[in-house]
């Protein structure tokens, strides 16, 4: 779903978290597809751009971390092939 | 350069009236036309983390609300203030902030602001033109802001205009699948839109492609819950495709742009049937394996058992089979009233 880049720039965004400019581009692409929301705080006197993962969004970030780890993924395996 | 963002499935015949005569109903206008006789209410947030009640809402909003909101959008004696408070801030979850919506008497909204929480001071406000034939809403934000802040507020100003008529179909608030687009004429915003669509159809694509080849390799991404997943992840992509369809057919676009939306939306279909069809043959191996484990454990577990109470190897074993088929039986049994069950419904 996504690629490490991607992974490591929403992984900033799993509670939320003030919109960094250089992700802005893939946090707007990816809210369009549902993984991202958008939203701004007022603290200060100036409005600032926040984001944090959806649900659905949260979900994929945490299988893609759990693709990238070889002993997380083979635990994960099993319990899925016996119990999912 | 204006702001425009358009709002699906708003039309002269379907919407304006609907959620107008809703918000009546429901008690969420929050100023009547008379000041002497305003009611306060309003909606409660949509975003799960923070539970607004409508008695948190009438607490907070106070004359002095209503007031700076009518004073914020010009409204006149004929205009209703619609207000409510929304949780716009991921990182300071419990910070809120008013919006709030001029309306004319027949729901069509005029202007929209964000005020901030308690003391109701105007972060942004605009004025808005609604083309109720077509659902383009064209915003024109009041001066003052920098370019990079007012591209933030015009976004949540659309958002919060989109749910004002979506919120009795439109779940998720903070959601942009359609942000507004700077341009400077109609036929321009309509183009931006589209190549929004043009966009979403390639990050869909590209989504689910990675998703099934992760199951095809056969690791754990091949759970039935990811592939649910999927499935659910391509049914708002077949949703999207059923919306820019409606988008296309609304602003008469050209036959070739038209054929991309509904080619799209035919190619997540046939995704959609294709990740449904390896969710129920996941699920199908899953019970088999599961079925396979629970007959070994059943043998030799009940060979151990009997083995221990000084009875002869044979009689052992013959015991142990008889228990494992008993269970192989019952096994047989429920999948006969599971597979019965999932084909009646």
């Amino acid at each position: 779903m996504f690629d490490d880049n991607e992974c490591e720039t929403l992984k900033r965004y799993m509670k939320g978290a003030m919109v960094r400019p250089e992700d802005r581009d893939l946090l707007y692409r990816l809210s369009s597809t549902g993984v991202v929301r958008l939203g701004f705080s007022t603290e200060g006197c100036e409005p600032t751009e926040t984001a944090s993962l959806t649900a659905w969004g949260r979900r994929q970030l945490h299988r893609e971390t759990i693709y990238r780890s070889p002993i997380r993924r083979l635990i994960y395996g099993v319990l899925s092939t016996l119990f999912d | 350069m204006r702001w425009y963002g358009w709002i699906l499935l708003l039309t002269n015949h379907l919407m304006p009236a609907k959620a107008a005569s809703d918000l009546k109903q429901r008690g969420i206008v929050i100023e009547s036309e008379s000041p002497k006789n305003y009611r306060m209410s309003g909606i409660p947030s949509h975003d799960g983390e923070l539970d607004f009640t409508i008695h948190t809402v009438r607490e907070a909003f106070t004359k002095e609300g209503f007031d700076a909101a009518r004073l914020a959008l010009f409204a006149t004696t004929d205009d209703a203030i619609s207000c409510y408070l929304k949780a716009f801030d991921d990182v300071h979850r419990q910070a809120v902030t008013g919006v709030c919506l001029r309306l004319d008497a027949d729901g069509i909204v005029l202007g929209v602001g964000i005020l901030s929480h308690p003391d109701w001071v105007p972060v942004a406000t605009a004025q808005v033109h609604i083309d109720v034939e077509t659902g383009l809403a064209q915003i024109d934000p009041a001066p003052g802001l920098s370019q990079q802040k007012e591209a933030i507020l015009v976004k949540h100003m659309f958002a919060a205009i989109r749910d004002f008529y979506h919120q009795h179909i439109y779940t998720a608030s903070t959601d942009f699948a359609l942000r507004p687009v700077l341009a400077s004429n109609e036929p321009d915003a309509v183009h931006g839109i589209f190549l929004q669509y043009c966009a979403k159809i390639v990050d869909y694509h590209r989504s689910v492609k990675d998703g099934c080849a992760v199951i095809a390799s056969g690791r754990f991404g091949a759970s039935r819950r990811a592939l649910l997943d999927l499935v659910d992840h391509l049914s708002s992509a077949r949703g999207e495709m059923v919306y820019a369809v409606s988008f296309a057919r609304r602003f008469a676009l050209p036959l070739d742009a038209r054929e991309t939306i509904e080619d799209a939306s035919r190619s997540f279909e046939i995704l959609k049937d294709r990740v449904e069809m390896m969710a129920s043959c996941r699920s199908e191996a899953s019970s088999h394996l599961t079925n396979i484990v629970a007959l070994l454990v059943t043998f030799f577990g009940t060979y151990f058992v009997v083995f221990r109470e000084s009875i002869s190897l044979w009689w052992s074993v013959i015991i142990s089979a008889a228990a494992t088929t008993g269970v192989g039986a019952l096994l047989v049994v429920v999948e006969w009233f599971t597979t019965k069950r999932r084909m009646q419904g």
